[in-house]
């Protein structure tokens, strides 16, 4: 066995993308974990997770946070945690009360900010984005593909499976690009 | 020059060149093309769809049936553009159409002289015979002569959008009525929409001269449209059309954004769906005509589009003008132009009982019963009350019938419209869109207070609804007059023609012999005179051909009934309804990890389903796909070949009952399956047909990892979802993608495990036998090895976080190429599996069983899903068809995918059908072509001969039916 290393490819986005008054991002997080309960696991996995890393599964389109890490509702009786968090450590306080898997590559991270940043997503989303308040998030569909919508102070989070990645940056670009030619018109 | 000496929502100070015809015209900025033409002296804008009529704009809006123009050049060029809202700009280029040789001088308009021969339902009379005339000769003419404008014949380059907006309360048209509406709703705190398909705020307020709140009451609408721009939970939305009501609320919405603009990079035009809670309709009312012999000369236009083009664009249609109407709203025409200093000749008023106060000609109890001039109206003929008759010369006619509610959005969904007998129009009809209600004119109420008042009421309701703040607002003082009418829908005449449908050129009589030929019904009177079915979907015409309608069947026009509105309500590009669909749009692309490194690789890439795979990697000496492929299958079995194969779905499997769950959803058993153990798979669906197959791992006591087909990850994963959650819910499992996590790349081939020992520490026969899996450490990354085989050759899979990925292949792809491997795509990946006889869903097409696949010995178990159903009688039927190989055995060497299966001595038709080819390749192993394909009974005929005949290609291929295992049928390559 000959040694070697294998090095991780580049994010989709290196610097920050700006067209008009919207800037395209992927603060791509350092893990996503899914965790789903096992039955009657509930209070034992909220009872683990409040003791490891001191946040509990949040309600429905909710997302639970704290300066470092988030526990954000990612579907029917799933939930990831994202950030910074020590993945065996979890595993092993959970291990029996739920399931886990990885999905730090499974998924890419964008956010879309700016004062345009609602009305890019417009174009992207029919979710009604005004509705959607901080700390909520929904699954909805983003330019036909499935993607995880969360609110943030200044614009929008949208995860969409990995492979889907190139076609969402691809669409944002699209619709910053066409917005940003509209808002000429009248500037 | 018609442009009056003052007035209008123009700035005069600026001019724009444009050109109509080739002909060059200036506008002034707030000019639209029929304006600026107008102003320029030019009555004559375009010729009738049947018979070729010189035809002149007859509105000022989107109700326009004959100002309709191609706009722009080239692939923008845009036919059937309304002149009445097509805004001028510099170098706009507008043409007539439907004419040759010019507008002017049309060939076609000898169509004119042959109309008796061509009335309703000639088409169907005269193309009846000679029954084979009918593709040869009369479509190819009728197709010829039919349409209005062309199309550019190029791919539309303008640039479209879609959006979705939500907001409380959507206010349909800016009006008076819709103007306060939305300036209560706002005010009381609601998310206020408020489109016009106008490009000014103002709707009639802007082409009247009337005041509100004591200025006049255009500079009130814009006054009042500043303020609601500026306020945070208000959308202004100019130049936009509401174009349906569908169901929960939502609405399309046509903007044209740039289509007033030369050469914008933005948009051309966003097509919206607007989600509201609730809807004010306030879209005002149409004007309609009255139907007089000739009444379609250019120069004869609407009494209420007179007084557009006079105050809103500061221009006369004419210079001597008379006005016909039924209603007091004409006199208001006479009273504006005299006021402006134009010349009326004469008010026409078909009402006896009444006295217009103008000082003007005025004929009470008179009709114009004809109309004279070529290309314009030069002369109109009057039948007075006491009978005699009078000619006028005028060059302008302006006619009023009344006022039709623009309603046609509340029949959206099926709703009737309700008669008004005092107004002797349709009205909405309360509810027949859930959660809209209608204000103003759109509701029958005429008056600028009335409507002012009820889009306060109607904001004000709405706001209740809501739960919102109550506010109260001030009715602005304005002008209050009812208008009285007299229906009077067209003048009796047995020789002339008078138009009901200007576009399709649909006359009184075209009606009245629907009528004698027994169409009783409207709907069936519309279908056979083509009335209201162009463009303008019948804006002006409905209503007059229900009154002549009524009128011939002796019933009153409720009991007519009218057709029904569907959307949309102005034409829509199809550009802007598939905005963003063209291109990459069509569909979202996945790709794969190593999918840049692939593409710098030189691979040709193949869609499967949204994915982008490797189909094959060129060298430079290849110079065709074949050799390609050919090359990489002899790497794989005579060395090693690398292969990503990541887009397989992967399905997460965990908790107590997982294996439970696997034994009841896969036809063979996975609970009893070792820990570091792969299974194949198969699954049926409940009607016993195959779903999917794949391998299965147990990584955990409760943890498994399941693999399916790339193009089934989906559905496989829904039917999980279903079983687990409908079908037994009392099971402890849980399920999650995990395809995108993990890349995972093939290592297949003799060298494979040469090549492995030299990354991976142990990946010995003992600690990785055939169908093993476990944990490894790759490059000091973590990942996951399988021992299994998809090509039939010693092999291995390894996982790996997808972020290394591109790594991983690009390590494997380098080491494999020192010891003769290298990369393989699909299609080697193709021939490899079909050498094999091992399935992809060619063969697995969703309607074939186990039994057909020759795996009936994996349905053994007590019970599973689909078992049942698979043991019915037509599903165990031995005369199936069922899987085998072929190879030719004759002088023809080729077979087709997709060729039908026939008998030695059979004529290969549908009848005598005994299967198909699912896939074939040439196999550089076996050095000939081979197949799959599925065969009546075929497990029992292996040695016949049968012929695939391929009816497209024309290609009739003898073939030997053999066991679809091509390559090592033992499988000992696989265990080596």
């Amino acid at each position: 066995m000959t040694d070697f290393t294998l090095n991780p490819s580049p994010p989709i986005i290196g610097q920050p993308i700006e067209i008009g008054a919207a800037t395209l991002a992927n603060p791509q997080p350092k893990t996503i974990l899914s965790i789903t309960p096992f039955h009657a696991q509930s209070t034992a996995v909220n009872k683990a997770l409040r003791s490891a890393i001191q946040l509990e599964l949040p309600e429905t389109g909710m997302v639970n946070a704290n300066d470092s890490l988030r526990v954000m509702w990612a579907g029917q009786a799933q939930w990831f945690v994202i950030g910074t968090v020590h993945a065996a450590d979890l595993n092993k306080s959970l291990t029996g009360k739920a399931a886990i898997t990885d999905q730090t590559d499974g998924w890419t991270v964008f956010t879309l900010s700016g004062l345009d940043a609602a009305e890019v997503m417009s174009r992207l989303t029919p979710l009604d984005l005004s509705s959607l308040n901080d700390g909520q998030t929904a699954r909805a569909e983003f330019a036909h593909m499935l993607a995880s919508i969360s609110s943030l102070p200044n614009g929008f989070e949208v995860m969409v499976m990995r492979s889907f990645a190139q076609t969402a940056k691809h669409h944002f670009c699209e619709a910053m690009t066409k917005l940003a030619a509209q808002r000429a018109l009248t500037s | 020059m018609s442009r009056l000496p003052t007035g209008g929502l123009i700035d005069r100070d600026l001019s724009i060149p444009f050109t109509f015809d080739g002909q060059d015209y200036t506008a002034h900025p707030g000019d639209t093309v029929a304006s600026a033409l107008l102003a320029n002296g030019v009555r004559l804008m375009g010729r009738s769809f049947k018979y070729h009529r010189p035809r002149g704009v007859i509105s000022a809006g989107s109700e326009e049936p004959n100002a309709l123009l191609e706009v722009g050049t080239g692939a923008n060029r845009t036919p059937n553009t309304r002149a009445t809202t097509q805004e001028v700009y510099a170098g706009l280029e507008t043409r007539s159409q439907n004419r040759f040789p010019s507008l002017k001088s049309d060939f076609l308009a000898v169509n004119d002289l042959l109309s008796p021969f061509l009335g309703a339902g000639f088409y169907y009379k005269t193309f009846m015979w000679p029954k084979k005339f009918w593709e040869a000769v009369y479509e190819p003419i009728i197709r010829r002569a039919a349409g209005l404008g062309r199309l550019s014949g190029q791919p539309d380059e303008a640039v479209y959008e879609k959006a979705w907006a939500h907001c409380d309360v959507l206010i349909v048209g800016a009006g008076p009525a819709g103007l306060m509406a939305a300036l209560t709703a706002a005010k009381g705190g609601a998310k206020v929409i408020l489109a016009d398909e106008d490009f000014m705020i103002g709707g009639r307020l802007n082409g009247e001269n009337t005041e509100i709140d004591g200025k006049p009451a255009h500079l009130w609408a814009a006054s009042i449209t500043k303020q609601l721009s500026a306020m945070p939970n208000v959308r202004v939305m100019p130049r936009t059309t509401i174009t349906g009501a569908y169901d929960g609320g939502t609405y399309g919405a046509l903007e044209r954004v740039a289509d007033h603009i030369e050469d914008s990079k933005a948009p051309r035009q966003i097509f919206w769906r607007i989600v509201a809670k609730h809807t004010i309709l306030a879209s005002g009312a149409t004007e309609r005509s009255i139907a007089f012999p000739n009444n379609d000369r250019p120069g004869i236009m609407l009494a209420s589009a007179v007084r557009t083009y006079a105050h809103r664009y500061g221009v006369t249609p004419g210079q001597c003008v008379a006005v016909f109407t039924n209603n007091d709203d004409g006199w208001r025409t006479a009273r504006d132009l005299q006021w402006l200093g134009v010349t009326v000749a004469a008010l026409i008023d078909t009402r006896t009982d009444v006295t217009p106060d103008l000082e003007c000609p005025v004929f009470t109890g008179a009709t114009v019963t004809n109309t004279a001039g070529r290309l314009g109206v030069e002369r109109i003929t009057i039948r007075t009350s006491d009978g005699s008759t009078k000619k006028i010369s005028v060059d302008c006619l302006a006619v009023s019938g009344g006022w039709n509610p623009a309603l046609h959005l509340t029949g959206h969904m099926g709703g009737k419209p309700t008669w008004r007998e005092d107004i002797a129009a349709f009205v909405p009809t309360p509810d027949v869109i859930p959660d809209l209600t209608t204000a103003g004119a759109a509701n029958g109420t005429f008056s600028t207070r009335g409507a002012l008042s009820e889009g306060v009421a109607a904001a004000k309701s709405t706001l209740k609804t809501l739960g919102l703040k109550q506010v109260r607002p001030t009715i602005p003082p304005a002008d209050d007059s009812e208008t009285a009418i007299t229906p009077f829908w067209h003048v009796p005449d047995t020789k002339s023609r008078a138009w009901l449908d200007f576009q399709n050129d649909v006359t009184v009589k075209d009606i009245q012999q629907a009528h004698r030929e027994n169409f009783q019904s409207v709907e069936h009177m519309k279908r056979y005179t083509t009335l209201g079915m162009a463009t303008d979907q019948g804006k002006l015409s409905n209503m007059g051909a229900l009154a002549v309608m009524a009128e011939l069947t002796g019933q009153t026009i409720p009991q007519t009934g009218t057709t029904i509105f569907r959307p949309p309500y102005t034409p829509v590009q199809l550009g802007a309804l598939g905005a963003g669909g063209a291109g990459k749009g069509f569909a979202p692309e996945r790709f794969t990890a190593s999918h840049d490194w692939a593409v710098a690789k030189g691979a040709s890439m193949i869609e499967v389903g949204l994915w982008h795979r490797p189909a094959w990697y060129a060298q430079e000496n290849e110079s065709h796909w074949r050799a390609s492929c050919d090359r990489e299958v002899k790497l794989v079995r005579e060395a090693v070949g690398i292969c990503d194969v990541s887009t397989l779905g992967k399905i997460d499997i965990q908790g107590p009952d997982a294996g439970a769950f696997l034994d009841r959803v896969y036809t063979n058993t996975f609970s009893t399956l070792k820990i570091g153990k792969v299974r194949y798979g198969l699954m049926l669906r409940e009607d016993g047909i195959v779903l999917d197959d794949g391998t299965t791992a147990r990584l955990g006591e409760n943890h498994y990892i399941m693999t399916t087909t790339t193009g089934a990850a989906g559905a496989v994963l829904s039917h999980l979802e279903f079983c687990a959650q409908c079908l037994w819910p009392n099971l402890d499992v849980t399920l999650i993608s995990i395809t995108d996590q993990w890349s995972q790349i093939a290592i297949a081939g003799p060298k494979s495990r040469e090549l492995l020992e030299t990354m991976i520490e142990d990946v010995s026969d003992e600690t990785f036998p055939f169908m093993a899996c476990g944990a490894i450490t790759v490059g000091g990354i973590n990942a996951r090895l399988f021992r299994i085989s998809f090509s039939g050759e010693l092999a291995y899979e390894i996982a790996i976080s997808a972020s290394y990925g591109e790594a991983l292949i690009a390590e494997l792809t380098k080491r494999a190429e020192t010891i003769g491997g290298g990369v393989y795509g699909m299609e080697a990946l193709n021939v490899l599996r079909i050498e094999k006889g091992f399935l992809t869903h060619a063969e697995m097409d969703g309607r074939t069983t186990l039994g057909d696949l020759g795996m009936a010995g994996m349905a053994a178990k007590f019970d599973f899903i689909g078992k049942v159903s698979s043991q019915r009688a037509g599903l165990t039927d031995p005369m199936r068809e069922q899987l085998v190989g072929i190879r030719p055995a004759g002088a023809i060497q080729q077979i087709f995918a997709g060729a039908i299966m026939v008998n030695v001595a059979d004529e290969p038709i549908r009848e005598n059908m005994q299967g198909h080819v699912t896939s074939v390749c040439y196999s550089p192993t076996l050095d000939g072509m081979i197949g799959l394909a599925f065969v009546k009974n075929g497990h029992a005929r292996i040695g016949d001969e049968i012929r695939a005949v391929d009816l497209l290609r024309n290609v009739d291929t003898l073939c030997e039916i053999v066991s679809p295992q091509f390559h090592d049928p033992k499988g000992e390559k696989l265990r080596d």
